[in-house]
């Protein structure tokens, strides 16, 4: 059993329903077959072995999704990056993963290395030429998703056809997916939500439907777009839905054909969970959490139940046959959705330790209780604070840096405090623009302080306690 | 406004940016052709002000197709979209 075989199968099932849908264009599952047989050649043309990487640098398009079912056809390893990711960030990843190819759609490139256009890849591969499929076993790594490092570099969480397959058999028993089910993607495909549009709407046979990178960030399109496409099943983040609610007229406007509706990420804030429960009474809504490391591991169904509540909602029960624990506070997961490791280092031996913070509710049910470390999360973004800082203090007016989250939800933003080289700060637009070269939007920083030393612990360390009540205060932007 | 022009629409808009939008950046360093997503004036709670403001002031919806980075780049490009989106309405 392998990650490819879905769009097999279903190819083989029904040749003509519609498999995958950009802004522009779509492919039945017949043509995304062919087109991913096409790729496969030119993969096998261009020397990919078995266990390669191929990073795939693209916006989110169809091709991109035929390009990802070859790489996994030649048994080679996915290495998707969102086209939002600047050159120099790309080139770190290139560095850690070390791909056999790089395949982009547009003119941007890493230095030193050689990437190839995808028109370009299929250019001279005879329409439909079909090359063996590697066979693969569930331990192969299957793909490597780029998330942000507290050592300042991305590292690559690698999860094989099995941790994958276990997530995603799940999650479509738990939905009742089936062929008739049209699912939204709104994440990029460089984040572990993905996973779950993209394959569980193969192994169901059902249509999926990519929003773009500037898409997913428009509130009222958004909603015209779960509606024009009669989405049947969406999956984002509970700030995609806030955003949606209050500023595209989504509970108004929606459901539309919507039947489920699932969040993860983050925590979804209780007013507004409740404003869409209330709202749309007929629809199933669910909380996933895990991080990439072990794809979803619980879930909780949120109902008419919840409505009553006055604190957040649990994350639920163990899923796809994990086993989550607390240790010492700490949610540490094991089973088959977990990952194999990071790319580059030692395999994962048993159990992960998540980082996040627990505990059991009455109900027995487990509850989300923030981080052990700085990890932080913005608008459903995974942010550590030291990939940031790396990046700001290679400004040379800027000789130290430290980056937190202040607000929540909507609301939250990245803040930098810098100690400068000299008696001339830089300009806060400066400082962003510096970054937007080294980082993606989404990382860039929202406002920045500048100052003489950095406030200490009594332990030595940066009180970043105390950093984040000068904000407050209301310091200088 | 089917007579509005191309200078007065940028120029409009490129007030309603600096002057609601601009959040923590020095609005003269907003320009016709700045990278707005380097300069962070476009996250999502600002890009569905800006959608919400050309919805009401130009009577025109950004459909999803559109909503692409190209189009997004800077205020010229967002302004070329509006004349365009404008001028397929009018010849409907």
């Amino acid at each position: 059993m392998s990650l490819y075989s879905f769009v097999v199968d279903a190819a083989a099932r029904t040749p003509d329903a519609l498999a995958v849908h950009d802004l522009f264009t779509g492919l039945s599952y017949r043509e995304l077959d062919a087109r991913a047989d096409e790729y496969l050649a030119a993969l096998h043309g261009r020397g990919v072995r078995p266990g390669d990487r191929v990073l795939v640098w693209t916006d989110k398009t169809t091709e991109a999704v035929a390009i990802a079912q070859a790489v996994l056809r030649a048994g080679a390893i996915h290495v998707p990056v969102p086209r939002g990711n600047p050159r120099e960030r790309v080139a770190r990843i290139v560095a850690d993963a070390r791909p056999a190819l790089i395949i982009t759609d547009h003119g941007d490139h890493v230095r030193d290395t050689v990437s190839v256009h995808c028109e370009d890849l299929v250019k001279g591969v005879t329409r439909g030429s079909a090359a063996a499929h590697c066979p693969v076993r569930p331990a192969d790594p299957a793909y490597i998703l780029y998330t942000s490092g507290s050592t300042g570099t991305p590292k690559g969480v690698c999860l094989s056809h099995g941790n994958a397959i276990a997530f995603v058999d799940w999650a479509c028993r738990e939905l009742d997916l089936t062929a008739s089910d049209r699912l939204a993607n709104h994440a990029s495909f460089g984040f572990d939500l993905s996973v779950f549009d993209l394959y569980g709407a193969f192994r169901a046979g059902a249509s999926v439907h990519l929003i773009g990178e500037t898409l997913a960030q428009a509130a009222d399109p958004l909603v015209d777009f779960l509606l024009d496409r009669a989405i049947t099943v969406w999956y984002s983040v509970p700030s995609a839905l806030i955003l949606m609610a209050e500023y595209g007229e989504l509970l108004e406007r929606g459901p539309g054909a919507l039947r489920a509706c699932v969040f993860a990420g983050e925590p979804f804030p209780l007013k507004q969970l409740k404003d869409l429960r209330r709202g749309w009474p007929g629809i199933r809504m669910l909380n996933w959490y895990g991080p990439t490391e072990t794809n979803v591991c619980t879930s909780y169904e949120v109902t008419a139940a919840d409505l009553d509540r006055t604190t957040a909602v649990p994350i639920g029960a163990p899923v796809a046959g994990d086993t989550v624990s607390l240790d010492d506070g700490e949610i540490v997961v094991g089973g088959p959705t977990v990952m194999l490791g990071y790319w580059g280092a030692p395999p994962q031996a048993g159990p992960y330790r998540t980082g996040d913070l627990g505990r059991y509710g009455p109900d027995g049910l487990l509850e989300y209780r923030g981080r052990v470390d700085n990890m932080a999360k913005v608008r459903g973004y995974r942010i550590e604070p030291a990939e940031v800082e790396s990046a700001l203090v290679t400004h040379e007016a800027v000789r130290d840096a430290v980056v937190l989250v202040v607000g929540t939800g909507l609301d939250a933003r990245l803040h930098a405090f810098v100690v400068p080289e000299t008696d001339t700060a830089p300009e806060h637009v400066e400082l962003r623009r510096h970054c937007a070269g080294r980082l993606p939007a989404y990382m860039n920083i929202d406002a920045s302080h500048t100052i003489g030393g950095f406030p200490l612990t009594r332990n030595g360390k940066v009180d970043r306690a105390a950093l984040s009540g000068l904000v407050a205060q209301g310091a200088d932007a | 406004m089917t007579d509005l022009d191309r200078a007065t629409l940028l120029d409009q808009l490129l007030r309603y940016v600096k002057d609601e939008l601009a959040g923590g950046v020095d609005p003269e360093l907003i320009t016709a052709d700045s990278q707005l997503l380097e300069l962070g004036v476009l996250d999502s709670v600002r890009t569905a002000r800006l959608l919400a403001h050309i919805r009401s002031e130009y009577g025109t919806r950004i459909p999803p197709l559109y909503m692409t980075g190209e189009h997004f780049r800077t205020l010229e490009t967002i302004t070329d979209l509006i004349l365009l989106l404008r001028s397929q309405t009018a010849s409907i």
